[in-house]
């Protein structure tokens, strides 16, 4: 049995395989370093979403009064982001327009932060006999201050009529945000929904003690507006609590009901919240919408929460697809995927994974630099020996200050935390780009102790 | 003082000797200092890495997320490897998620010993090479899936 040729053929496939397994290992290495750098352009346009929503809040209390109190409004573009009408016309061309025979059921959110939220929503209104709708979070007053105070309030009022949830085949529940550990199904059933303006005006209490309210915008409206109404036409807070959880929470791994820090509404609800209340109803599962998912559905909870989001390319060209869910009775789900194409999502991975890079960079600085003058500002304020740094002494001299006029309980040992996290070269003084990157986290832990304040029922 | 413990934390076990390091990249040895300060600049890293995946923000990762974040940070650990690193970081009992608290030190370690360090450009393109005997330049679409999938540890097709 010569050697030799053997020998040398497995010589050659032993180095066949080193080099594939060499390939092999780089190639995941490249791979990791693409998805890592995905990850946190989509944790910058999440974040920015997210924060949005509560300013957004603030600029749709500010418009309403505006409306209430003048009658000329200047006329403002909406943002420009994706129209979602591709994405629509998508829909019913591969599975054709309602009628009584197709129904279709749309989950929420689908017109605000769209170029063509007008379009769509009137397309949706014209076959308004077959289809359900849902309410999401209406950022409504902002987007229709084009057409009118008098259409504005017909839209309002229709809005307000919109059903909140549904039960299909007695064994599916779907709701826009997701659920908590005391939501009562019977309760929300018997709820007027009309009564539910907006989710950004709390039902104002009777009793004037009540100090719960931290969003400066929310104490102005009630103070306005909301007065004008008697108690009966509005909520009780317990209703509106409920409304809120179905249309914010999010689902998470963790078990458990945790409030929802990211949204400042809702809480986060874990897979035995999940199963209990499914029990409790004899439900199957819940189908919700309301987070982007890059494949346009997922499913958690094992198997029990299904996320659908239908409009791709939310954040960017190539940032995620869309999904949506077939449905017959005693048939399997169907879930459809797509993608609205154009030349950039044929692009290669790492391309694609640059211009969503350079497009979450770019709105971080364009909102970096709408806030400059308070930054610096804020900065300023708080460098009094001028020299570019703020100590850690004037740092914590500060924060106690700012939290008893703030009425923020921050504890010392908090104030060392946020501190040292601001100090990134842990040389004992934080510098102005070491402060500009931390302002984010700042924020954030305001949002942390406004929740945990707001949140004490739990 | 807190980098200090740092330091023990990493080395201590090992050595019983605090703050000498074992191996570092020119192979002699620095002060600790220097590293103290490489310690705080993977710490920052690493933590950053971490984060990114962190979807609910309670210092946990999905296991599965592990290799991702590993090799972000720039090593290049084999399938094995990686397995090994997993059992390192997993609790007693394995929940699907990887906590921050016990990723940190052993992630750290890594990157201050050098380990799973990726082939330098010259290995990488022999590879290449090696694999392409007909001295093309390239390899086609159907070569690579080939030799990936049949030789070596299989990547899966929907990797590529």
């Amino acid at each position: 049995m010569g050697c030799g040729n053997s020998c040398l053929s497995m010589r050659k496939s032993e180095r066949a395989v080193k080099a594939a397994l060499i390939i092999q290992n780089w190639y995941r290495g490249y791979r990791a370093r693409l998805r890592a750098r995905q990850q946190y352009a989509l944790a910058v346009f999440e974040s920015i979403e997210y924060a949005d929503e509560q300013s957004q809040m603030q600029l749709s209390d500010f418009f309403s009064f505006m409306l209430e109190n003048y009658t000329h409004m200047n006329k403002e573009d909406p943002r420009d982001l994706h129209g979602k009408l591709d994405d629509l016309f998508l829909i019913f061309y591969k599975n054709g327009l309602p009628s009584g025979d197709n129904p279709y059921l749309f989950n929420g959110d689908f017109i605000d932060r769209g170029r063509n939220s007008i379009e769509v929503l009137m397309i949706l209104l014209d076959y308004a006999i077959n289809l359900t709708y849902q309410k999401s979070k209406t950022y409504l007053s902002s987007y229709l201050q084009l057409h009118g105070k008098k259409i504005l309030q017909t839209l309002e009022d229709f809005y307000t009529w919109l059903p909140i949830g549904a039960i299909i085949d007695n064994e599916t529940l779907v709701i826009h945000g997701g659920i908590s550990e005391s939501t009562d199904l019977k309760l929300l059933h018997r709820i007027e929904r009309n009564k539910m303006k907006s989710v950004l005006l709390p039902p104002v209490s009777t009793n004037s003690t009540e100090p719960e309210k931290k969003k400066v915008g929310a104490i102005i409206m009630s103070g306005i507006i909301t007065s004008k109404n008697d108690p009966s036409e509005q909520l009780s807070k317990q209703e509106w609590e409920q409304i809120i959880d179905i249309l914010w929470s999010d689902p998470r791994g963790t078990k458990g009901c945790f409030p929802n820090t990211g949204r400042g509404g809702g809480c986060y609800f874990g897979p035995d919240i999940t199963t209990n209340m499914l029990n409790k109803y004899h439900l199957k599962r819940i189908i919700r919408s309301h987070e982007c998912r890059p494949e346009g559905y997922e499913i958690c909870h094992n198997g029990k929460v299904i996320t659908v989001f239908s409009a791709s390319n939310y954040y960017e060209n190539g940032s995620n697809r869309g999904a949506y869910i077939k449905m017959g009775y005693g048939m399997a789900l169907k879930f459809s995927k797509y993608q609205i194409t154009n030349s950039t999502c044929m692009q290669p991975l790492h391309q694609r994974v640059s211009a969503m890079e350079s497009s979450a960079i770019r709105i971080l600085k364009e909102k970096m630099i709408s806030r400059k003058t308070d930054l610096i500002h804020a900065f300023q304020l708080r460098d009094y020996s001028k020299s570019g740094q703020i100590s850690m002494e004037e740092f914590r001299t500060i924060w106690k200050l700012f939290s008893s006029h703030y009425n923020v309980q921050v504890e010392d040992s908090q104030i060392d935390e946020l501190a040292n996290t601001m100090d990134l070269n842990k040389d004992g003084s934080i510098d102005f780009n070491e402060f500009l990157k931390a302002f984010y986290v700042v924020h954030k832990y305001d949002q942390l102790n406004k929740s945990n304040t707001k949140h004490s029922r739990y | 003082m807190e980098r200090q413990r740092q330091t023990a934390e990493v080395f201590g076990n090992e050595n019983n000797k605090m703050g000498i390091p074992r191996n570092c990249e020119d192979g002699c040895l620095v002060g600790t200092e220097l590293v103290e300060v490489k310690v705080a600049e993977f710490h920052k890293r690493i933590k950053e890495a971490f984060e990114v995946f962190d979807h609910e923000s309670n210092n946990t990762v999905d296991v599965r997320e592990i290799g991702t974040i590993v090799r972000s940070l720039g090593c290049c650990p084999s399938e094995g490897e990686l397995h090994n690193l997993l059992a390192e970081v997993e609790e007693e009992e394995p929940t699907g998620y990887i906590r921050y608290e016990k990723f940190l030190p052993v992630m750290t370690k890594v990157l201050l010993e050098g380990r799973y360090r990726p082939v330098p450009d010259d290995v990488l393109l022999q590879a290449f090479e090696t694999l392409d005997s007909a001295k093309r330049g390239f390899l086609t679409k159907e070569e690579l899936i080939k030799y990936m999938t049949e030789e070596g540890i299989e990547l899966g097709s929907s990797c590529l």
